[in-house]
């Protein structure tokens, strides 16, 4: 068989494809599985620097702790919902976890999130457990803090960094995903989910701001 | 709105049938479109050109999943001004074309005009039917979506080469299941 004809059987299996069982193409445009589980791992030779650098910090954390601690009558914890702008992903982790015991989140189903509701959503993993859980539908003045979260540039994660125990994504309710970077683009759009790999960042104190707000 | 009300618009001959599906399944159908044709121009008319067939076949027909009833016009749609365009770009739709070649047995039993389309298609429910979940959606994505591999270890959460790896193996078992049936 020349190549010729085994292009035009490949354009007819092409075609067959083209009409396969509604069932698979439904299954696949909301197909869930490990996606929402996705991130960058650190590569091997960023570990050492990464392992000095949390030993450094941990380090500086500790004094600071201690250094508080001496302190007369001034308050030994930060209010829940300060920024993540201000305490790292630390404090954005522990924010996103209180937020999960809320009334605002409930735990997404073995279906996994509706991505096609109409309403825009958070969703946190928590990573430590695989547990998810889909925020209620946000309400106007949310989104707005949320379109002014997408605006700013925010302070890039540092390649070195551990890694966040939760995981936090947006859907738009048109079946985009909007990855854990928190920018929106019209990057990678196929079967209706967008993700965006382009570098992390942390979160602007706008986004930790709507976080407090719906715990 | 729910796939159910956008279908009763439709039979309801109601304008905001179109809107709704726009607002629902646009971005997918363009990009399932743009996926075949590199062109967000072309892509724009085939969506457009999807919402009249859907428009046109309802009634008679009620779809159960809107969005692959109208995936299925866009792609066909957009597959056939792909190949009326002649437009075998790198990285277009030729691309996907020419990997499902590998699918096809070098001894075929007869020419595969005279096989009839309802066949090949009922045996590729068929042999989707059998494959593990994941398998079965990395193809669906691949094949019927046009979805780039990248994007589909970013969404499955999988390595790129683990995809690759695993589409050949589905390649490589559709093609022994059609060598099977006598299919191609």
């Amino acid at each position: 068989m020349n190549r010729k004809e085994r292009k035009a059987r490949a354009e007819r299996l092409s075609d067959a494809i083209g009409g396969i069982d509604d069932r698979y193409l439904d299954e696949a445009m909301h197909w869930a599985g490990n996606s929402l589980s996705v991130r960058r791992r650190p590569r091997a030779h960023l570990l050492l620097p990464a392992a000095a650098a949390l030993v450094l910090v941990l380090a500086l954390a500790g004094t600071a702790v201690l250094t508080m601690q001496r302190k007369d009558d001034a308050p030994s914890n930060s209010a829940p919902g300060q920024s993540a702008g201000n305490h790292g992903q630390a404090a954005l982790d522990s924010l996103l976890l209180s937020c999960t015991g809320s009334d605002a989140f409930t735990p997404v189903g073995d279906s996994g999130p509706d991505f096609f509701d109409g309403t825009v959503r958070l969703v946190v993993e928590n990573r430590q457990t695989g547990e998810r859980f889909v925020s209620r539908p946000l309400t106007d003045v949310e989104q707005r803090l949320l379109r002014a979260e997408f605006a700013v540039s925010g302070t890039p994660v540092d390649a070195g960094e551990p890694e966040p125990d939760c995981l936090v994504w947006v859907l738009l309710g048109d079946g985009t995903v909007v990855s854990p970077c928190l920018n929106p683009s019209a990057g990678n759009v196929g079967a209706a989910v967008l993700f965006d790999y382009s570098p992390e960042r942390l979160p602007s104190d706008i986004f930790t701001d709507l976080l407090t707000g719906m715990q | 709105m729910e796939d159910r009300q956008i279908v009763d618009l439709y039979w309801a001959r109601d304008e905001r049938a179109i809107s709704e599906s726009d607002a629902k399944y646009g971005r997918m159908l363009h990009a399932l479109s743009y996926a075949c044709l590199s062109s967000h121009e072309d892509a724009e008319e085939c969506v457009n050109d999807t919402y009249l067939d859907a428009w046109n076949a309802m009634p008679t027909e009620r779809p159960t999943y809107l969005g692959a009833f109208l995936s299925k016009i866009v792609r066909r749609v957009s597959i056939d001004r792909f190949r009326h365009d002649h437009r075998l770009r790198r990285g277009g739709f030729g691309s996907v074309t020419e990997e499902l070649t590998e699918c096809i047995p070098d001894t075929s039993p007869g020419p595969a005009e005279e096989l009839e389309a309802g066949r090949l298609r009922e045996a590729l429910d068929n042999y989707l039917g059998r494959l593990p979940r994941e398998r079965r959606v990395m193809f669906v994505l691949r094949y019927f979506y046009a979805m780039p591999v990248s994007d589909i270890a970013a969404r499955m959460g999988l390595s790129e080469s683990n995809v690759k790896v695993s589409l050949h193996r589905v390649r490589q078992g559709l093609r022994a299941f059609l060598e099977k049936e006598e299919l191609l």
